[in-house]
């Protein structure tokens, strides 16, 4: 468990082997705007550390009003 | 006695090196949620989509009108202690996210502390090795919850006296 933004445009936690997120540089305004990429930032700056353990694909879920549908 | 032994291993069969293989990211804006999860199987496989060929699993699962993840300490290799089977069930016996919510630090708390005791017992040298690591786990649960987005987080934590320690959130 790691960071948590606890106020404003977007609450984001990451989870499990995430030991890495230092080197992370995204702002809260950037994560609000496009927070699919920013996932995919995210894990894929872990599979770059953690190639034994973590890997390809990444499923991504997105939860709207209207819908639940995979985005990848 | 051999089938006493065998019947441990199979109970407390634990890989400590499976306890962190993988990512989840959890993002919540005014509008929607994101769950991403990577999708490499490590150590263990008892899920569904299990491709042994290639190593890849769906961390990501449906459940009813849920979807819900781990990451942490979660399953042995035998799936005889396994959290996502725990959550399965509250999430089939509970169709209402709300009673889910309610119900699952209970459940979990009374199956990590079933589990633990069972393992001082049975495992000594393991229960002491898990005392040292202090490893936890997470479950994620997400859905649209009447027409609102809806996501749910709880950990939990072994903590030096060997009991559990839980924290929840929703968001």
């Amino acid at each position: 468990m790691t960071s948590v933004i606890p106020s404003g445009r977007c609450f984001w936690r990451a989870f499990g082997k995430v030991g890495f997120l230092d080197e992370l540089n995204m702002t809260e305004r950037e994560i609000e705007a496009q927070p699919v990429n920013f996932v995919k930032l995210v894990i894929n700056q872990g599979i770059k550390k953690y190639p034994d353990e973590v890997g390809l694909p990444i499923k991504i879920l997105r939860i709207t009003k209207s819908s639940i549908e995979w985005v990848e | 006695m051999i089938r006493i032994l065998l019947l441990i291993i199979m109970l407390f069969g634990f890989s400590s090196k499976s306890i962190h293989a993988t990512i989840l990211v959890l993002v919540v804006t005014k509008n929607e949620i994101i769950l991403a999860a990577d999708s490499k199987l490590f150590g263990v496989g008892d899920l569904t989509k299990d491709d042994s060929n290639n190593h890849v699993i769906d961390k990501l699962i449906n459940v009813n009108h849920l979807y819900y993840a781990f990451a942490g300490l979660t399953r042995n290799d035998d799936s005889s202690f396994s959290i996502p089977s725990l959550v399965h069930q509250v999430i089939e016996e509970h169709k209402n996210f709300q009673e889910i919510k309610g119900e699952l630090p209970k459940y979990l708390e009374d199956y990590l502390k079933n589990h633990l005791s069972k393992l001082e017992i049975y495992n000594p040298s393991l229960y002491k090795e898990l005392l040292i690591k202090l490893p936890g786990g997470t479950v994620i649960l997400v859905g649209n919850e009447g027409m609102a987005p809806a996501a749910y987080f709880v950990e939990y934590k072994i903590i030096s006296s060997g009991e559990v320690s839980l924290e929840w959130e929703l968001l």
